[in-house]
């Protein structure tokens, strides 16, 4: 199970991201302030923490100092929105920064994308009869080899991954499209119908009104 | 008549050099400054792009630079413009205007900056650094908007004319008289006026030569330094509304964050247990109470700076005798006995009932918040000279000095963690300072670690009689 350290003071906001990384089968454990996170990653093993800058005792950018020695990529949250403390964090060695507020969703993506960098994520994916290597870049199904475009490969990755939650048409375009592509949510409507088609996922790829689209777990 | 053509031309002529050095001098400062951003940036997006396999190698860069740049073309005055190539394709994400298309174009093969006249009276400079990873290139475009520096040389230009102007017209009329060492301090004044004019408010001229000389200049020095005076005061002022704005922005995107991010889980899950509704909208009542709450001791703190007061003699027993009773069920509630120490003097002072009970409010609800179960806390009034003092005491957890200096800081918390269970928003303190202030009164602490505080206010005594 990839197991998350969550470093953060404010109660709320810990509980929060707990209940976020636990949607998508992630284990969350909360840690207060900064001395004892330095602790918890010398002693124990994780896959990411998740760090925030302003912290009680020593602040974050202190707490990756003393941890530098550990292979253990870091994602900043931070309220501070300057470029300075950006590169301050990422020149640290932090493998992203996330300025509050965030969406739960968002955040998600950004985990993810950090499990992947560091082989942490299964390259093999099954979705009932359907099986899918992002390793080789392919989906088979009942056996037989399925061709998907990479974007459309790309976006049943994301869905299969994020399994019965909603997704917008903005969070598959900055997951899958990777940058803001303003009022061609289109784009996205016309790839989820390929994905659906190609895969024959007409019962289970879901439209949801005034959302977004949701692949729903198989029993 | 030649003579004072001489003058002038001298005079404007060293005033405009002078401009001219200083105005290079700027230019160059900030077009070294846009090239260390750029390639700073540049190594910095490299950097983050390293180690990463092929495939996500591209999406690491745009990340990378989204990461740092975030969703505007430019972030602030040193902002930064983002651009990359890959397959010999261009993205253009942050696209920028005429302005920057024309420096672009001025630039040379790689990075050096260049100043362009925009459109718009506008003027920047611009530098650029590619680099390639592997079979990607990206590049890195910083611009710097340096109008202000034109200006001040524009500017300074107008003042060496003036200055000029005024120097041949004295020199003219002194001519039988002064000396060339006068006119040598004349060059002297020429340069203390453009000084001034190019915002160096630091500028004095020695007293010193003839009489009429030491007059102009002291009146000279006179002046600069009140124009530097007043100008610190601007400044302070505007330092301390950017400090309060900003830790406004810091506290409001806590709650944010808890909402924001609890509010969409609710959203995008298709089955959410009960269990977990409760807790996770329950996250979400209380984190907007806390803004609620936030915004209300908000308006109350601008209320309090500029409302018309009602200044009426007011004796200090009944006030004290009214905020004890106003409080007291709410400490009742959490066993904390609130009562007014015996001996206390009573006296009359001049203040504004309704704003005066809420400082007195704000103090005795802090100690309240660091008090236990069981505890007092203490009102007490004592007459001291021309003064009335009103103590508040409690033996809670007290402050170390530290922690003392910081408690007027508008949404500091001592103790986050408690001050956020018991309801705080870290603004109490502030308005208590905002209202002692109007009333001519100051706030003392005294506080020890683990034995309690002691918060007073002197208040200057009311002379007239009472209503």
């Amino acid at each position: 199970m990839t197991r998350i350290l969550i470093v953060e003071d404010d109660e709320n906001i810990a509980k929060t991201i707990k209940a976020a990384v636990a949607v998508v089968g992630y284990e969350g454990y909360i840690c207060g302030n900064g001395l004892e996170a330095v602790e918890l990653i010398r002693r124990e093993a994780w896959d990411v923490a998740l760090l925030d800058v302003n912290l009680p005792d020593i602040d974050g950018f202190e707490v990756m100092r003393r941890i530098s020695s550990r292979d253990l990529p870091v994602i900043f949250l931070t309220a501070r929105q300057n470029v300075l403390d950006k590169v301050n964090g990422l020149r640290l060695g932090a493998e992203d920064y996330i300025v509050k507020p965030f969406e739960a969703l968002e955040l998600l993506a950004r985990i993810e994308v950090v499990l992947r960098r560091a082989n942490k994520l299964s390259s093999r994916l099954a979705y009932g009869e359907i099986e899918v290597d992002t390793a080789s870049h392919t989906v088979t199904k009942n056996g037989k080899k399925v061709s998907l475009t990479p974007k459309e490969f790309d976006l049943f990755v994301f869905f299969l991954r994020n399994a019965d939650v909603a997704v917008t048409r903005e969070r598959l375009l900055s997951a899958v499209w990777g940058y803001e592509f303003e009022g061609e949510s289109r784009t996205v409507d016309i790839h989820v119908q390929q994905v659906r088609k190609k895969l024959g996922l007409y019962d289970s790829l879901v439209t949801i009104p005034k959302l977004g689209y949701r692949l729903e777990k198989k029993e | 008549m030649s003579v004072l053509a001489a003058v002038f031309i001298l005079v404007a002529a060293a005033g405009i050099a002078f401009a001219q050095t200083q105005f290079n001098n700027a230019v160059d400062l900030e077009e070294k400054g846009c090239v260390e951003l750029c390639r700073a940036v540049s190594r910095d997006v490299r950097s983050c792009s390293e180690n990463r396999s092929d495939l996500d190698q591209r999406s690491a860069v745009s990340a990378a630079m989204k990461r740092m740049c975030g969703n505007a073309s430019f972030i602030d005055a040193d902002g930064l413009l983002m651009r990359y190539y890959y397959d010999g394709a261009f993205y253009d994400e942050y696209s920028r205007g005429d302005e920057i298309e024309t420096a672009l174009t001025g630039l040379s093969e790689n990075g050096e900056a260049v100043t362009v006249f925009g459109s718009g009276d506008e003027y920047y400079t611009v530098s650029e650094k590619r680099t390639a990873i592997r079979d990607a290139e990206f590049c890195v475009i910083s611009a710097r908007n340096i109008t202000a520096v034109y200006k001040t040389r524009e500017n300074a230009f107008i003042s060496a004319a003036v200055a000029a102007s005024v120097v041949s017209v004295i020199s003219a009329a002194a001519a039988g008289t002064v000396s060339f060492l006068s006119r040598r301090r004349m060059v002297d004044f020429c340069l203390a006026f453009e000084n001034v004019g190019n915002g160096y408010l630091n500028v004095r001229i020695p007293e010193k030569g003839a009489a009429e000389m030491r007059v102009a200049a002291e009146k000279f020095n006179t002046a600069a330094a009140s124009a530097e005076r007043s100008f610190k005061k601007t400044e302070a002022i505007a330092e301390g509304r950017k400090e309060f704005v900003d830790r406004l922005a810091h506290e409001m995107k806590t709650p944010l964050t808890s909402i924001l991010c609890v509010a969409d889980l609710l959203r995008i899950r298709r089955t959410v247990p009960d269990e977990e509704r409760i807790e996770q909208a329950g996250i979400i009542v209380s984190e907007a109470n806390r803004m609620k709450k936030m915004s209300s001791k908000l308006l109350e703190l601008a209320t309090a700076g500029s409302a018309e007061l009602e200044m009426r003699p007011t004796r200090v027993f009944e006030l004290i005798e009214q905020c004890a009773e106003g409080m007291r069920p709410a400490l009742t509630a959490k066993d904390i006995t609130l009562e007014i120490r015996e001996g206390s003097e009573d006296g009359i002072i001049l203040c504004d009932g309704e704003l005066f009970k809420s400082l007195v409010y704000n103090i005795v609800d802090n100690a309240a918040k660091a008090s236990e179960a069981g505890q007092t806390v203490t009102l007490t009034s004592r007459i001291n000279g021309d003064n009335i003092v009103i103590s508040v005491t409690d033996k809670g957890i007290g402050m170390t000095k530290d922690v003392l200096n910081k408690i007027t800081k508008p949404f500091y918390m001592a103790d986050k963690e408690r001050s956020r269970k018991e309801g705080g928003a870290g603004i109490g303190l502030s308005l208590c300072v905002e209202i002692a202030q109007r009333h001519g009164a100051k706030l003392f602490a005294r506080s020890k670690p683990g034995k309690g505080t002691t918060v007073s206010v002197s208040v200057p005594l009311y002379k007239g009689a009472a209503d």
